[in-house]
């Protein structure tokens, strides 16, 4: 049992040197404060929640043994979501290589009827309201493949460059240009589907 | 208008200490009184003892009272009656430990474990001899 | 519009073609309005992702969620933390690693007058993984019941006042 000590009122920094120094309480702190944010990037990339809390705890319990490794170059929120982002993409691979190949996963790869459909012109996202548009691009990513999921979040949401989302996910600068191709264009087609479903 | 005590109430008084050598921390907190840090001195090898959280209360035999000494720690004292109480000490909402013992003033009772940084967490417990109390003033806190 | 095109706009949309690649491209969109068609669905893609993830909480409570990970720490720095031996008390790897405790609390006991003192009757339970030890001072006027979780306990950092000198030492791997 240890003696909760107000510890709200650290900065991270403070936080993470304290724990840097081996106060696990400090370190809980950390936790708690930038859990959520932890936890969603892991969510978004394996769409289970069992998952995601999995990989998420074991982000944590990496973060406390490399900590002494963080410099802080970057935010230890970075930092951290680098370190869960790793854990997501090992097990996608592991995962990948259990599932049988299938024609659809194939088609996926080579970007599928959507590599072939005319240029679209309605913005199917215009005149949104913010939170029903998230509801609907959360819904659309759904039904993304994982590693199409894999590569949108990485450029989209993490903003990383394609050099880096290729060391990442271990494939070559061409294979994650197609998929982020493709990945976009059936996200704007989901999108599109999403919006003739609501208009109807 | 002040209540006389029942001759079986327990009047309790308990403390949550800190025992810290160097940690930035403890400047927040005051030390607990000499004569206590004295007996810790003799017994632990902290430097310094703080004064975080000190409680009393009036337990009607047979009648518990929950103490929170923390967000994460309370204790729950249960008056048995003939100076004999069960402590029930449940930290982050689980019991730790729970224990009968026997309080006869002025003695402590001190339960105590590590606490992260090299510090120990104490609840020190002792009965108090009890004439008449305000009832105001039957659970107070620091 | 072939591959090569349509990958080289999206390239240049997203900030990653090369200098010299990306001279002309403008000429190229504009001459072509099945090129500017799609460099504007994926821009106006890109806009109306940027910031629009739906966030999601951790489904656990903070304690709950943290409970786990802490365990997970403890286990693994469990299987790597080095024991002290002292090296002249070899016989001590026989005793449990509450032998510190015990010797004390054999000492203080002896010490002990009849009761003044609060007593304890009996420990009913303590949480799991945990240890109660406990020993009373009679010149203190005071009864402690130190809460350590065993594994703890094997480390040298006991909390009492004065250790006994253990002389030189060896690290043990466990």
């Amino acid at each position: 049992m240890s003696m909760h000590l107000d510890r709200s009122a650290l900065t991270d920094v403070d936080l993470v040197r304290a724990a840097q120094k081996g106060d696990m309480v400090a370190f809980e702190e950390i936790v708690a404060r930038h859990r959520d944010k932890i936890y969603a990037r892991a969510y978004s990339m394996m769409r289970n929640e069992d998952e995601a809390l999995d990989l998420s705890q074991e982000a944590w319990v990496k973060g406390w043994q490399r900590l002494v490794q963080f410099q802080g170059d970057s935010s230890f929120v970075t930092w951290m979501t680098r370190i869960v982002i790793n854990l997501c993409l090992d097990q996608l691979r592991k995962q990948k290589r259990q599932r049988a190949e299938s024609i659809e996963a194939l088609e996926e790869e080579s970007g599928g009827v959507e590599r072939y459909m005319p240029v679209i012109n309605p913005n199917p996202t215009a005149g949104l309201e913010r939170t029903e548009l998230r509801r609907r691009i959360d819904r659309a990513l759904a039904q993304l493949s994982k590693e199409h999921r894999a590569v949108l979040v990485l450029h989209e949401f993490e903003e990383l460059e394609y050099k880096e989302i290729a060391k990442r996910m271990g494939c070559s600068i061409g294979t994650v240009m197609s998929r982020l191709f493709y990945a976009r264009r059936r996200m704007a087609s989901l999108l599109a589907s999403l919006k003739r479903e609501n208009a109807e | 208008m002040a209540l006389p005590v029942r001759a079986a109430d327990l009047k309790l008084e308990a403390r949550l200490i800190w025992g810290a050598n160097d940690y930035k921390e403890t400047i927040k907190y005051q030390p607990i009184a000499p004569e206590l840090a004295d007996k810790l001195h003799r017994m632990f090898k902290w430097q310094n003892y703080f004064d975080i959280t000190n409680k009393t209360a009036s337990i009607p035999i047979n009648q518990s009272a929950d103490l929170k000494m923390s967000d994460a720690c309370t204790i729950r004292v249960k008056n048995l009656g003939g100076s004999r109480v069960e402590i029930n000490c449940i930290g982050h909402g689980k019991q730790v430990h729970k224990g009968t013992y026997t309080l006869v003033p002025p003695q402590w009772l001190v339960l105590g474990g590590n606490d992260s940084s090299n510090t120990a967490w104490f609840v020190g417990l002792r009965a108090i001899d009890g004439k008449t109390i305000d009832p105001k003033k039957s659970i107070s806190k620091n | 519009m072939n591959q090569d095109l349509e990958l080289k706009l999206q390239a240049w949309l997203d900030g990653e073609l090369p200098a010299a690649e990306g001279r002309g491209i403008g000429q190229e969109i504009a001459g072509d309005a099945e090129a500017s068609r799609l460099v504007a669905d994926l821009q106006a893609l890109k806009s109306a992702l940027a910031g629009n993830e739906l966030g999601v909480t951790v489904p656990d409570t903070r304690e709950f969620y943290w409970s786990k990970i802490e365990r997970q720490i403890q286990r693994e720095s469990r299987s790597l933390r080095p024991v002290q031996v002292p090296r002249r008390a070899v016989w001590l790897r026989w005793l449990s690693p509450l032998a510190g405790f015990a010797s004390l609390a054999c000492m203080l006991m002896l010490a002990v007058k009849p009761p003044a003192l609060p007593t304890f009757d009996e420990i009913s339970s303590t949480g799991e993984g945990m240890e109660a030890v406990t020993f009373n001072d009679q010149s203190a006027g005071m009864t402690v019941v130190w809460l350590a979780d065993p594994e703890q306990a094997q480390s040298t950092d006991t909390p009492v006042a004065k250790t006994p000198d253990t002389g030189d030492s060896e690290v043990e791997m466990e």
